[in-house]
């Protein structure tokens, strides 16, 4: 019994070194792998923005917002008849939501109209930092095809910059008259106002969707082959 | 005559000697009282980001009791606001010229944010303009000032931990 008793004890002992044993060679990989990571340019120096990558999925995020904020203005019209109350809340509510969640965006197309080419010095300058020499290669090899798309950016995003802010305040101006009384006659007074917002809204789409396929056609010419496209 | 001169050579050469001495202490003094320039260590730049971030909570808490004060506080809140882009401006002039330069597009794009939030005050007078209530517009505008300031607020952070402004 005293015999299992030490040997049990061994075992536990050799478990525990082995486990304590795995715990370093873990903290090893991940030190290692953390020394990796760091940028080259030394621990001061700012590394460059994954701009592209950020202003894709803002472009996403913004597309689901306008699509959202549509919908509710079609809503006006289609409930005028019954009861426009909660249509009207809901828009009023998607207004709010536009008003602050369309901020990124507005200000990276402000930032590209104020800074222009510069702007996209700065995406060619994240591009040869990028840690996959695969890409980085690609980047060199398709600069004038790039170069081409970041201009179609450039345009795409003057669109939806001369666009969005008579946008809002159409929908801005609709929200002010209707507060007080969203009836079936108000509504069709403003029938103008809606149709204008409406027309405006596809604009923006039109203006963001360009710029989605811009930066798809920008993956797709950074994306090593034999890789799978992201969805 | 001769003398004269003679004696009056040692003084008007002294006079000459004091009247440059005195025009190259000008010239020293006056490139002295040129612009201030903030220092650019990291200290100084985590104690402009506090400010900042300081400001932005003063609009964020004014924003929550504007519509208490006459007119819905629309002049507080723009005093506010313009106490945060000040904060701001400080903040960026304690930059070092590598972190201006790698933070172009970051700096215009918060610039850009701050005159897009900026638009609320129109946006509040147009509203009222076409027949919104001012409690109504009043109560738009601190929404959307309070929730905007804020996404431009994490956005400042963000830039800055990328930046490695205070490090």
């Amino acid at each position: 019994m005293c015999n299992m008793t030490i040997r049990s004890m061994m075992q536990g002992g050799l478990r525990n070194s082995c486990s304590r044993l795995r715990w370093l060679a873990q903290t090893a990989v991940v030190a290692a792998l953390i020394g990796c990571a760091t940028p080259e340019t030394g621990p001061k120096a700012p590394a460059p923005r994954a701009d592209f990558i950020e202003y894709r999925q803002i472009v996403v995020e913004s597309l689901a917002l306008m699509d959202a904020t549509l919908r509710s203005l079609a809503e006006i019209s289609v409930q005028a008849h019954r009861d426009p109350r909660p249509a009207y809340d809901a828009f009023a509510k998607a207004v709010h939501r536009i008003e602050v969640d369309s901020i990124k965006v507005r200000a990276r197309t402000q930032a590209m109209q104020a800074r222009g080419d510069a702007y996209f010095e700065h995406w060619e300058e994240y591009l040869a930092t990028v840690k996959n020499k695969q890409v980085r290669k690609l980047a060199e090899e398709h600069r004038p095809e790039l170069k081409r798309s970041f201009e179609q950016l450039h345009l795409a995003s003057q669109q939806v910059r001369e666009v969005f802010r008579p946008f809002l305040s159409d929908l801005q101006k609709l929200r002010a008259v209707l507060e007080a009384d969203p009836s079936l006659a108000h509504i069709d007074a403003q029938k103008g106002l809606i149709l204008a917002a409406n027309d405006k809204g596809r604009q923006v789409q039109q203006g963001l969707d360009r710029v989605l396929a811009e930066m798809n056609s920008m993956a797709a010419l950074l994306r090593p082959p034999g890789t799978a496209a992201r969805p | 005559m001769k003398f004269f001169y003679s004696k009056l050579a040692p003084p008007l050469g002294l006079g000459l000697w004091v009247t440059l001495a005195v025009l190259w202490a000008n010239a020293v003094y006056a490139q002295d009282q040129g612009p201030f320039v903030p220092p650019t260590t990291p200290m100084a730049q985590r104690n402009s980001l506090n400010l900042v971030l300081n400001r932005v909570g003063w609009l964020q808490n004014a924003t929550r009791t504007a519509s208490s004060f006459a007119g819905g506080g629309y002049g507080l809140l723009l005093q506010q606001f313009q106490a945060v882009r000040g904060q701001y401006n400080g903040l960026k002039s304690t930059l070092t010229p590598q972190q201006l330069a790698s933070g172009a597009n970051q700096l215009a794009e918060l610039d850009a944010g701050l005159d897009i939030i900026q638009e609320v005050f129109t946006d509040y007078q147009t509203a009222v303009a076409n027949g919104q209530s001012s409690s109504t517009a009043s109560a738009n505008m601190g929404k959307v000032l309070n929730r905007a300031i804020g996404v431009w607020a994490q956005e400042l952070k963000q830039d800055c931990r990328q930046l490695r402004i205070g490090w």
